[in-house]
């Protein structure tokens, strides 16, 4: 069966003002099925080239190399027609909720141009519509009428997914779409993502630097270290038994009531790495020699991919 | 028990005869607002020691941010403190005039405060940032080399490599901006040192290496930290002490353990069991 969404080999590279070369995504592939709905996490820290994958995905930044596949064909050779549908089915809701509303307007605004733009349905059907998007993200119609300062950044995010809703999308690009809400309210913008998947079947795309969200949300997890994926497996698993060293020091470093941080990080790396080698070798402390000049391709393990060397020979260490 | 407790107080006391760092009693905060006046800090008693992190956690609003800011004189109109006192090296810092205050700014407590990272200057480079601490006497007494070598041992606390003292802000990652934050606040050694959220905004593993620089400095100097967050997974790594507050309240003050893993007061309570798991229980889908 095709996928709903396949990058394959997704590969940019920014020039750096002062002459050097940016790797900003090193052959990256994500598949989302065309079902069951999924959420996908792609997780990361700064720099990890995530939301260059989510806006690669969204057309907004071109890719250096690799493809963009939607149901079987790939995005560069969309006629404009065949764009203009997979920008309709392909939405996106981004991290900042105040900047995404002009104060002028009052929040219907939004949501009645998205309507008239893709000409979703007759005019006399837009409120009905409207009303019923806002219901489904746990809103009274009645904040339609409001303007963007009457309402909270969690309200004002969960309009933006109904204003995602309303075009009856496959596919929701959000990225960081809680990190700039309040603490108290991130659950229930993570409500509005499960709702839509369960009772919509719209799959995520979830980009965020907090696991914390991810593992709640989550169906899978993408775990990004300098433009490279380095672990891809079911969400629970991954957080729960992480297996690429990159990864097991993250979870590790997730401050929890339960447990101490083992030990401490020693700051400056123990060695130099290259930009073509693993983005880890530095710190790692199982790195092979090989880990320093290329990349380790991502390998099944298990219920996932890991991008290790050093994971690899020890399975076939135990297959031996 | 060696300091005098109020009866009527939350306070929890180390059964020690310690001189805490920082020891604040009755502590009243009110905003004169043109509805009538609204206490948003109502009178609460903590005391920071030595070599300790004392956490402060609630949600926002709470009072946590303004009962600091109160302390290092800090209020903005109409906010004002109504009462108590905070008493460090035997002065209560609540009755200086604000000349006084700003000599005991930086010397006897320091301030790193939200987002501090982003304050840092953007046109000068660290090294001299890091001297904006002195008073220009001070820094008129003191040879390049003299500066130079205070400069790059003070970096050297916290991790950072001498180099960065030529470089500017924007040459510097996140965590190496707020491990400069922790350098310049311990410049004067202070004998106490309040970090409003010093680590939000960054990734849990740079998250880490920040807040591991905190307590070296803090266990290396002595200093004592308080401590102002809403990470209570956070505060479980850092924290000697953690002081819940809300609506202006203490309502639990103890060992870190005692209060996260055996919360007496039924917001505590409420506020630990609804942090966010990592590899715990999911909550139901």
């Amino acid at each position: 069966m095709t996928a709903l969404l396949e990058v394959h080999g997704a590969d940019k590279r920014y020039a750096a003002p002062d002459g050097s070369v940016v790797h900003a995504l090193r052959s990256v592939d994500l598949s989302i099925p065309d079902a069951p709905p999924t959420i996908v996490t792609v997780a990361g820290e700064s720099g990890s080239g995530k939301t260059t994958l989510a806006q690669a995905i969204l057309g907004l930044v071109p890719l250096s190399g690799g493809s963009i596949t939607y149901r079987g064909r790939e995005l560069s050779t969309l006629d404009a027609a065949s764009r203009r549908k997979y920008r309709r089915e392909v939405q996106a809701v981004f991290q900042d909720p105040y900047g995404a509303f002009n104060p002028f307007y009052k929040v219907r605004h939004p949501l009645e141009l998205s309507l008239r733009n893709f000409r979703v349905a007759p005019r006399a059907e837009h409120a009905a519509l409207m009303a019923d998007a806002v219901k489904l993200v746990g809103l009274d119609p009645a904040v339609l009428d409001k303007h963007p300062h009457q309402l909270s950044g969690g309200q004002r995010q969960r309009l933006m997914f109904a204003r995602a809703y309303l075009l009856r999308p496959r596919l929701v690009v959000a990225d960081e779409p809680v990190s700039m809400v309040d603490a108290s309210l991130r659950r229930s913008i993570l409500d509005v993502m499960r709702r839509m998947r369960d009772e919509e079947g719209i799959s995520f795309i979830y980009i965020t630097h907090d696991l914390a969200t991810a593992y709640e949300v989550s169906d899978r997890l993408l775990l990004m270290l300098k433009g490279a994926v380095v672990e891809d497996g079911p969400t629970a698993s991954v957080v729960e038994r992480p297996q690429h060293p990159y990864a097991r020091l993250l979870m590790e470093s997730v401050p929890s009531v339960e447990r101490r941080w083992p030990g401490r990080i020693e700051v400056t790396g123990a060695r130099v790495g290259t930009p073509e080698g693993c983005g880890f070798y530095h710190r790692c402390p199982v790195a092979l020699d090989a880990c320093r000049a290329t990349m380790p391709p991502l390998e099944k393990s298990g219920d996932r991919r890991v991008a290790c060397y050093a994971d690899e020979q020890s399975r076939q260490e135990g297959a031996a | 028990m060696s300091a005098p407790t109020n009866p009527a107080s939350t306070r929890v006391r180390t059964p020690s005869a310690r001189v805490p760092a920082l020891d604040v009693t009755g502590l009243r905060v009110v905003y004169d607002l043109p509805s009538g006046p609204v206490e948003a800090v109502k009178g609460i008693d903590f005391a920071v020691y030595p070599g300790e992190i004392l956490g402060f956690v609630g949600e926002s609003g709470c009072g946590k941010t303004t009962s600091a800011m109160a302390i290092l004189g800090l209020l903005s109109h109409p906010g004002r403190v109504a009462g108590g006192r905070a008493i460090v090296n035997g002065v209560d810092l609540l009755s200086l005039s604000t000349t006084e205050l700003r000599r005991a700014r930086w010397r006897s407590v320091a301030l790193i405060p939200q987002g501090a990272m982003n304050s840092l200057n953007p046109t000068m480079k660290i090294g001299r940032q890091l001297l904006e601490v002195f008073s220009s006497d001070a820094l008129r007494r003191m040879s390049k080399a003299e500066s130079d070598a205070l400069v790059e041992s003070r970096l050297d606390t916290v991790s950072l490599p001498p180099h960065v003292k030529g470089l500017y802000p924007h040459e510097l990652s996140g965590g190496m901006k707020q491990r400069v934050c922790i350098a310049m606040a311990s410049m004067l050694d202070p004998q106490v040192i309040i970090a409003d959220e010093p680590t939000s905004a960054l990734d849990v593993v740079v998250q880490r290496v920040v807040a591991q620089t905190l307590l070296e400095v803090c266990e290396r100097t002595k200093v004592g930290v308080l401590l102002i967050g809403h990470d209570l997974g956070l505060m479980a790594q850092l924290a000697n002490n953690v002081a819940v507050m809300k609506d202006g309240e203490i309502v639990e003050l103890g060992a870190t353990d005692q209060v996260l893993r055996r919360p007496t007061h039924p917001y505590s309570q409420h506020l630990i069991s609804s942090i966010p798991q990592v590899g715990g229980h999911r909550s139901e889908q």
